[in-house]
């Protein structure tokens, strides 16, 4: 999450969603989320 | 936020390149997600499942998203797993790295062109062009300036004396030449013809050389009163007989 903070260009929803993503990621950077969860962790 | 619009920013960041998004290859029918910002992150491996790999396929919908190019990552069509950022970076010029609007930084090597130096001479700023130099490669490079132009941003640098350049060296005694459309005499005694001791032309001029300044003196200086020609006359040495 931390290097998303630093390094993405994006922002608002989209950085939002970046950092949902990152947050559920493994050691491998890979995350497997569904959708609905993603939608949940968004306001 | 509604689990439609999710999917719509999932695909824009797809389109972004940050989020790369293998479908239904997780648990439970999910699709993986993996952020890449850097180009030290790997993307996806594209060793086998390359055919399902389609951005627009997220979650087992198999609407693709509107307005949004599918990207395949992997597969016998697939684009190159390199970023596609490090394509559009790549330096235009030997020393300067191109990034956007056709904006560069400063060339490796930069120097005042014959055109800047012609400019320069022409409007009296040569004997500080150097100066002006030292501190506009420095500037440019430190805080890692982009323009289009760097003759042109050279010349504002110049015109505008950024750092007070000029007016620092003025203060130490460095004069500014004369303009070129300057360099005629300002006596007017002989129009035309050349002053020999300041090497300009008379007439017509905004300076006055020297021995014209003199002369031009000598012509206006007002008439001595005849009793201050008087008393000078009595302290004049008598001849020797």
């Amino acid at each position: 999450m931390t290097y998303v903070w630093e390094h993405s260009s994006q922002k608002g929803t989209l950085l939002l969603l970046l950092l949902a993503v990152a947050d559920f990621a493994d050691k491998d950077g890979k995350a497997y989320p569904s959708i609905r969860t993603l939608a949940n962790r968004i306001p | 936020m509604s689990p439609r619009n999710t999917q719509r920013a999932v695909i824009a960041l797809v389109a972004s390149t940050e989020l790369a998004v293998r479908s239904e290859d997780g648990p439970h029918g999910t699709s993986i997600y993996q952020v890449i910002i850097n180009e030290t992150l790997p993307l996806f491996g594209v060793e086998g499942g390359g055919d399902n790999l389609s951005h627009a396929n997220l979650s087992g919908d198999k609407k693709q998203g509107r307005g949004v190019t599918p990207r395949v990552l992997g597969g016998d069509t697939a684009m190159s797993p390199e970023p596609s950022l490090t394509v559009s970076r790549e330096p235009s010029t030997p020393g300067a790295t191109r990034l956007r609007k056709g904006k560069t930084t400063i060339p490796a090597g930069f120097t005042i062109s014959d055109a800047v130096r012609a400019w320069a001479t022409e409007h009296g700023y040569e004997p500080y062009i150097e100066h002006h130099l030292a501190h506009f490669t420095d500037y440019a490079k430190s805080n890692g300036k982009l323009y289009a132009d760097w003759d042109g941003a050279f010349r504002n640098c110049i015109r505008s004396d950024w750092g007070g350049i000029r007016a620092a060296l003025v203060r130490q005694g460095v004069k500014p030449r004369q303009k070129a459309s300057e360099l005629f005499c300002q006596d007017e005694a002989s129009p035309g013809e050349v002053c020999g001791l300041a090497g300009v032309p008379r007439g017509g001029g905004a300076i006055r050389c020297d021995h014209h300044e003199l002369k031009h003196q000598e012509r206006t200086r007002a008439p001595m009163p005849p009793h201050v020609r008087a008393a000078l006359d009595k302290f004049k040495p008598k001849a020797m007989t």
